[in-house]
């Protein structure tokens, strides 16, 4: 389970840009759903890549269900010869995305969020029609009813502020 | 484990390319609505981010304190 505290404020700490998507956002946009890890898109310029090697260095980040002892290195040529990174951490499991299905990258996906105050902290949450397109763009039968909740969450706010 | 693997572009502009749209009808979906308990919902919506996050973490801890007991016993979840 993730301490969603810790694992925000090492990427707010670290001058990381970034959007929080998935289960996380669901959950501030209303949802009842509760949610175990912390996914994100990042921002792929060389600085920030470097803001999130560093961010990450001390917190044991691995590869989420690898095989123990691989030669893996969290560090800046890491991030750039990847794109998609499922961690576990000493704060638990942390999805870093490069790009998201329905979503593109952090740059067009950055309209389509807003500046929140969660978690004492003060970061990027996707927009909740945003969310759900990512949703279901991803496709996964499991998050169905996730969907259909988020858009009866968006129903209601229509009706009530008609944005 | 999954990592440093490219999106499929088709994939990664579904949205766009589809047309997918939050609001788009699905019968499917409206199928799922009938389930879900929008009464948590409301009470959700009207606490703030910040309450909304902070629940969040409450329920994040209580799964933590209790999933070792019931990893440990004989009840199996599937």
């Amino acid at each position: 389970v993730t301490d969603f505290e810790r694992a925000l404020a090492a990427l707010g700490s670290g001058g990381v840009d970034f959007i929080v998507i998935g289960g996380v956002a669901g959950a501030l946009h209303g949802s009842a759903f509760t949610t175990v890890d912390l996914d994100v898109v990042y921002s792929r310029t060389g600085e920030n890549i470097r803001r999130l090697a560093a961010a990450l260095h001390d917190h044991q980040a691995y590869l989420r269900n690898a095989p123990e002892g691989l030669p893996f290195v969290w560090d800046e040529r890491t991030i750039r010869n990847g794109l998609n990174f499922t961690l576990t951490t000493d704060f638990g499991d942390l999805d870093l995305l490069g790009e998201v299905a329905g979503g593109g990258n952090y740059q067009t996906l950055l309209p389509r969020s807003h500046e929140v105050i969660g978690f004492g902290l003060r970061f990027h949450l996707v927009d909740l029609d945003m969310l759900i397109v990512l949703k279901r763009a991803a496709g996964r039968p499991k998050d169905l009813p996730i969907i259909a909740e988020l858009q009866g969450i968006l129903e209601r706010r229509l009706k009530t502020t008609g944005l | 484990m999954e990592a440093s693997r490219e999106i499929d572009p088709a994939k990664r502009d579904a949205g766009q390319e589809e047309g997918l749209s939050a609001e788009a009808f699905d019968p499917v979906l409206e199928v799922f609505k009938r389930d879900i308990d929008f009464t948590l919902v409301e009470r959700n919506l009207r606490l703030t981010i910040e309450e909304r996050a902070q629940q969040l973490v409450n329920a994040t801890r209580f799964i933590d304190k209790f999933r070792p007991l019931v990893s440990g016993s004989s009840f199996k979840t599937r």
